[in-house]
């Protein structure tokens, strides 16, 4: 008996901790979930990794398309959901960035990642190219159903942009809507230009 | 010699059939603990509120202040038996892209599963997705 009330002490006070650190461990999950995206904005000079999606949306023949085929060029991507209106909104910036900077080196990629499962309707490919009929978008779209490429990129908020300069290196990663002419907006076209200006 | 050691097997046998109650608490004070934990950290965009009435169970998705919920996808409660039921919500953005109130759902039922919601925070001008475990 004593035995077993001293295990049960122990094994008690192990609960106590245990809850004690998981509840940090949440609670500061949160917390960093619950920051602004906006002001999480990084410039950075890393190598970009090779998505692996294999279904896509505009391209020829619907074949993939990949990173390490778009040495030379400047690739803008942006990780969206036609479900979400932060995304939907800013796909006029992104429909205005392929049409003026495409002949000068810009590829627009789209990374369409669902924001819930199967059920919902975001994973068909059907609903997609519906979107991109609806949003006049005639730059490359994957969809990235397994969030494969999502976590390649540690990506947290929809939507979300990343701009890879010719070498295939990330120089910007941000995240949140923005409008055609608004300030992020501008910030962004700087951004395409002074990269395009790159050899 | 060796009848203490006869001795010291026989006592190892009889602690450790002791020790099974004693093991069992043990374990029951970890899971809740555990279940405490889980439990402890609220949600910083929406709670969950459950109210019990002859109906069944009444569960409203209220979003903190400046949070929305997006319309385009209503919120759902995924049951462990694999039913998907959608939120209802009554206050919208003028546009109806958003929930602004509180979403309802009256489950006859269990409500055990996961409660997804997309919420966008006003002036962050992104969305996350939300997801809350519930029980009962």
């Amino acid at each position: 008996m004593t035995n077993s009330i001293l295990t049960l002490t122990v094994a008690s006070a192990i609960a106590l901790v245990g809850a004690t650190v998981l509840d940090s461990a949440a609670r500061a999950r949160l917390l960093a979930q619950s920051r602004n995206p906006l002001t999480g904005e990084r410039a950075l000079v890393q190598p970009a990794p090779e998505w692996r999606n294999t279904s896509w949306l505009n391209t020829p023949d619907a074949k993939p398309v990949r990173l390490s085929s778009l040495r030379g060029r400047v690739v803008l991507l942006n990780f969206w959901t036609y479900t979400c209106w932060n995304c939907t909104g800013a796909l006029p910036s992104l429909v205005q960035y392929d049409r003026q900077y495409r002949d000068q080196g810009l590829t627009v990629i789209g990374m369409h990642c669902p924001e819930f499962p199967p059920y919902a309707g975001e994973h068909d490919k059907a609903n997609v190219a519906a979107a991109l009929r609806q949003y006049h978008i005639e730059y490359p779209n994957a969809q990235d159903n397994d969030h494969a490429t999502w976590n390649l990129y540690d990506i947290q908020y929809w939507p979300s942009f990343v701009l890879i300069d010719r070498q295939g290196r990330v120089r910007y990663q941000g995240a949140g809507e923005f409008h055609v002419g608004d300030a992020t907006h501008l910030e962004w076209d700087k951004r395409i230009r002074k990269l395009l200006a790159e050899e | 010699m060796t009848a203490p050691a006869r001795l010291t097997v026989k006592a190892g046998r009889s602690t450790r059939c002791r020790g099974w109650p004693g093991r069992a608490l043990a374990a029951l004070a970890i899971a809740v603990g555990l279940a405490t934990a889980c439990e402890a950290a609220p949600n910083p965009y929406i709670h969950l509120q459950r109210a019990t009435s002859g109906a069944g169970i009444r569960l409203e998705l209220v979003p903190a202040p400046g949070v929305r919920i997006n319309a385009r996808v209503k919120p759902v409660l995924e049951r462990v038996d694999g039913s998907v039921l959608a939120f209802e919500g009554s206050d919208e953005t003028a546009d109806s892209s958003y929930f602004t109130g509180p979403l309802t759902l009256l489950v006859g039922r269990t409500t055990t599963g996961i409660v997804r919601a997309s919420v966008c925070p006003r002036g962050e001008r992104v969305c996350r997705m939300v997801e809350i475990r519930t029980s009962q």
